[in-house]
């Protein structure tokens, strides 16, 4: 299974340089169509977003986030915003299943 | 309410049965529902400390990719990316935890490691290329991490929607029904008591 990279141009460079490749959207609504993208492909086992863009996508982005068939949508570090999905993971066990970490 | 049994022994065996049985598997389910629990808990905490390791090496990796990027101009860029390793493969195994499957997962490195070319080789590319290493490394673990937990999450859902079903519908049901025939059958007992005495007295 492969692995694609959503995010700016330093974080999408970064990951060609190891091998995985990605995609550089222009507004919040392209970075949903290109997950959406992504999504569709069988071939796929990660898709990585950079948190700035996941952050962008607002609320939109917790689907994609809590999604547990393969693809699995992770939200990765980027240069501008620092959040991975801790918040998101630990908010949902609380919630759900009233595990608090 | 449930249809009620006929008020038979057969019935009221088949009842207490069901009732122990029901009673035994809510036992079970609970015992499974802890451990799962303490499962993801400890999967959670590694949890934390790989998304702590991704965001210090991604760091790192930025330090050094960004001179190394603004200094080498979109053409160099293009063909360091070009000359990049081919694609990096997941490749994901799958061990058990009180029957649940939980992912363990590898990255199998695809071709020859990034070669820039002497042109367009600087410390700080071969530097981010060498960080992006152990950040594939905490990539892996992140991305195990996050798998279990909502593996272990569904498993705990579904294993506390069976728990809340035999405790909420099939013990009352069974109890209802075990009460109910062992009522009726003492009231035809009584009866049947009471029929005899009537005749033992006319006769």
């Amino acid at each position: 299974m492969k692995i694609r990279v959503v995010g700016d141009k330093l974080l999408v460079g970064l990951f060609q340089l190891a091998g995985v490749a990605g995609t550089t959207p222009a507004t919040p609504d392209d970075t949903a169509a290109v997950i959406d993208d992504y999504l569709a492909d069988p071939e796929l086992g990660v898709v990585l977003v950079g948190s700035s863009y996941a952050a962008q996508m607002g609320p939109a982005f917790r689907p994609y986030l809590q999604r547990r068939k393969l693809p699995l949508v992770l939200r990765v570090p980027d240069r501008e915003d620092q959040a991975g999905c801790a918040d998101e993971i630990r908010e949902y066990l609380q919630r759900s299943l009233g595990i608090r970490l | 309410m449930a249809k009620r049994p006929a008020p038979t022994k057969a019935n009221l065996f088949k009842a207490q049965h069901e009732l122990r049985f029901a009673t035994e598997g809510h036992e079970l389910l609970n015992q499974k529902r802890d451990v799962l629990v303490m499962e993801l808990m400890s999967v959670a905490a590694a949890f934390m400390d790989a998304e702590a390791k991704l965001r210090d090496s991604m760091d790192g990796a930025f330090e050094s990719f960004i001179p190394a990027y603004l200094a080498a101009g979109q053409e160099t860029m293009k063909r360091v990316f070009a000359s990049a390793r081919s694609e990096v493969e997941l490749e994901v195994a799958e061990r058990a935890v009180m029957g649940t499957s939980v992912p363990e997962v590898r990255i199998g490195l695809g071709g020859e490691p990034l070669f820039t070319g002497l042109l367009d080789a600087t410390p700080e590319m071969d530097a981010a290329v060498t960080e992006m290493g152990s950040v594939m490394g905490c990539l892996v673990e992140y991305i195990e991490t996050v798998a279990t937990i909502w593996r272990l999450a569904t498993e705990v859902e579904k294993t506390q929607r069976r728990i809340n079903a035999i405790e909420n519908v099939f013990i009352p049901e069974s109890r209802d029904a075990v009460t109910w025939i062992k009522s009726v059958m003492e009231e035809n007992e009584r009866e049947e008591l009471f029929r005899r005495q009537l005749l033992k007295r006319r006769a």
